[in-house]
């Protein structure tokens, strides 16, 4: 008996804590559908705030801006990061060890102490501001994200099977791209796709670091935002969240067994 | 040339300063304490569920953290009453729902590391519930709460949309007063002397939950 009444409340307690965690988003859902021009005061169900998102130019733009510096920003970590996560499987313990508090550190760091530190750096390199600056900032953070869950993936294989190819004659570059990266991918699609969340969500490290009138979609949002509330705000935040919803599917869909995957794949090469 | 100074430093150790850095602190904690005081239950009948509503509920806890940022203080603006706008206890209830999956996670993982059995020893061995609950499942789970606590903690002391807008320009923290100096008033020596402050305090806490993991867990 008792124990079925705390199992409940346990249950309730879990409810409870799910919409404390989705109401805002629920709330952006819900106004997006809002006919009335003032933000806060409901009035009737309608989708003219979708057609007026439809029209504005700055923010597809930004859209644009902010999609491409993700892109390049998560390539180029991911490059990176798989890079570093083989270079350093064939360490020792202890210059692993290293490499990985290394790799924590920035991780760990609150972003806005690598927003200012990165803009310091840009001015005392005299580097011109622009989307680079933004996709080095960007890189500069993602990189250990990404290197650290390729090290994780790369610590998992099964050595044997890289031996296995060398004896069969495998070259380096066959062990390579046949055997590590078909048993790495959904990893690599994991980490690429964290970058680019990451990258595509930032405000403040952008915010440092860019150029006059460079402006990414969040720091768009942001400058919106700042002169109240506007009802079409809703609306472009509902497509984004339905996007991120898309890419949680996509994880889950790269996320088959690697074995499984690279069988599967006549030319593992093409990947 | 540059010159060397410490002004900075100097404005950082007034009055005014140190009042900004020990509230953005106790904010932090106390959202810290309250995401655990939430999570560790929830982890609990997580952790007890079956494979698949356990997976489910794990992808529901993980799709806020991929929205925006900017969304979710955006819904906070529409849900807090008006009367809670500009307060610490407003921006605290926001901090709290955004980071708290953080903590949920690691308690989770630390949760599930150990065999359940013991769990059925202890309570064979004539210990209650509570008794059960104090000396076996807390003491197995120490590596999971310093790891959430450091995830929450961390990212709440440096978070700057929140504060900025549900604190309406009323809530001043460490962040806020970064951002605004070093973008506004254009101080950057000051704003970095905080920012070292803000690094420092990030790694004091860091070593703090990786000695407290490392006498506590058994």
């Amino acid at each position: 008996m008792n124990n079925r009444y705390l199992m409940w409340s346990g249950r309730a307690l879990l409810a409870v804590t799910l919409v404390f965690v989705y109401m805002p988003i629920f709330m952006v859902f819900i106004y997006s559908f809002n006919g009335s021009a003032l933000g806060s005061v409901w009035t009737t169900l309608s989708l003219r705030w979708y057609g007026v998102i439809a029209t504005q130019q700055e923010l597809w733009l930004a859209l644009r801006n902010s999609a491409g510096i993700a892109f390049a920003a998560s390539t180029l970590s991911l490059i990176a990061g798989v890079s570093i996560a083989i270079v350093i499987s064939k360490w020792g313990h202890m210059a692993q060890n290293l490499v990985l508090a290394l790799l924590i550190v920035p991780i760990i760091l609150p972003d806005i102490c690598h927003a200012v530190a990165l803009s310091v750096m840009l001015h005392a390199m005299r580097i011109e501001r622009g989307f680079h600056t933004i996709v080095a900032a960007h890189v500069a953070s993602g990189v250990c994200y990404s290197s650290l869950i390729m090290i994780v993936a790369v610590r998992g294989l099964d050595k044997t099977l890289h031996e296995a190819a060398e004896d069969c004659g495998a070259t380096a570059w066959q062990c390579m791209c046949m055997v590590t990266m078909p048993l790495i991918s959904p990893s690599i699609a994991v980490a690429w796709l964290m970058v680019f969340a990451l990258s595509f969500d930032d405000f403040i490290i952008a915010s440092f670091t860019k150029g006059v009138g460079d402006d990414t979609l969040p720091i768009k949002i942001y400058s919106r935002m700042r002169f109240g509330v506007r009802p079409d705000t809703n609306a472009l935040f509902v497509i984004l969240a339905l996007v991120s919803a898309l890419c949680i599917a996509g994880t889950r869909v790269s996320r088959a067994s690697p074995l499984e995957y690279a069988s599967e794949q006549h030319e593992p090469t093409a990947i | 040339m540059p010159i060397f100074s410490i002004a900075a430093w100097k404005s950082v150790c007034t009055h005014y300063t140190i009042a900004i850095f020990s509230r953005s602190i106790c904010l932090a904690f106390t959202v810290t304490v309250a995401s655990l005081c939430i999570s560790y239950p929830c982890a609990i009948v997580v952790a007890g569920m079956p494979r698949a509503n356990r997976q489910l509920i794990l992808l529901l806890f993980c799709y806020p953290l991929l929205t925006s940022l900017l969304l979710r203080t955006y819904g906070w603006n529409n849900l807090l009453p008006l009367s809670w706008h500009g307060t610490l206890s407003g921006v605290g209830i926001a901090l709290t729902a955004s980071y708290l999956p953080f903590m949920l996670f690691p308690l989770l993982r630390s949760l599930q590391s150990f065999d359940p059995i013991v769990l059925a020893a202890s309570a064979d061995l004539g210990a209650t519930r509570w008794q059960t609950f104090c000396l076996v499942t807390l003491p197995l789970t120490i590596p999971g709460i310093s790891t959430g606590c450091i995830l929450v903690f961390i990212p709440v002391l440096g978070e700057y949309l929140i504060p900025h807008f549900l604190g309406e320009g009323k809530v001043h923290l460490l962040s806020t007063l970064i951002y605004q100096h070093f973008i506004e008033y254009r101080n950057w020596p000051y704003a970095c002397a905080c920012t070292v402050l803000m690094i420092l305090l990030s790694l004091v806490a860091f070593a703090f939950s990786t000695l407290l993991h490392g006498r506590l867990s058994p």
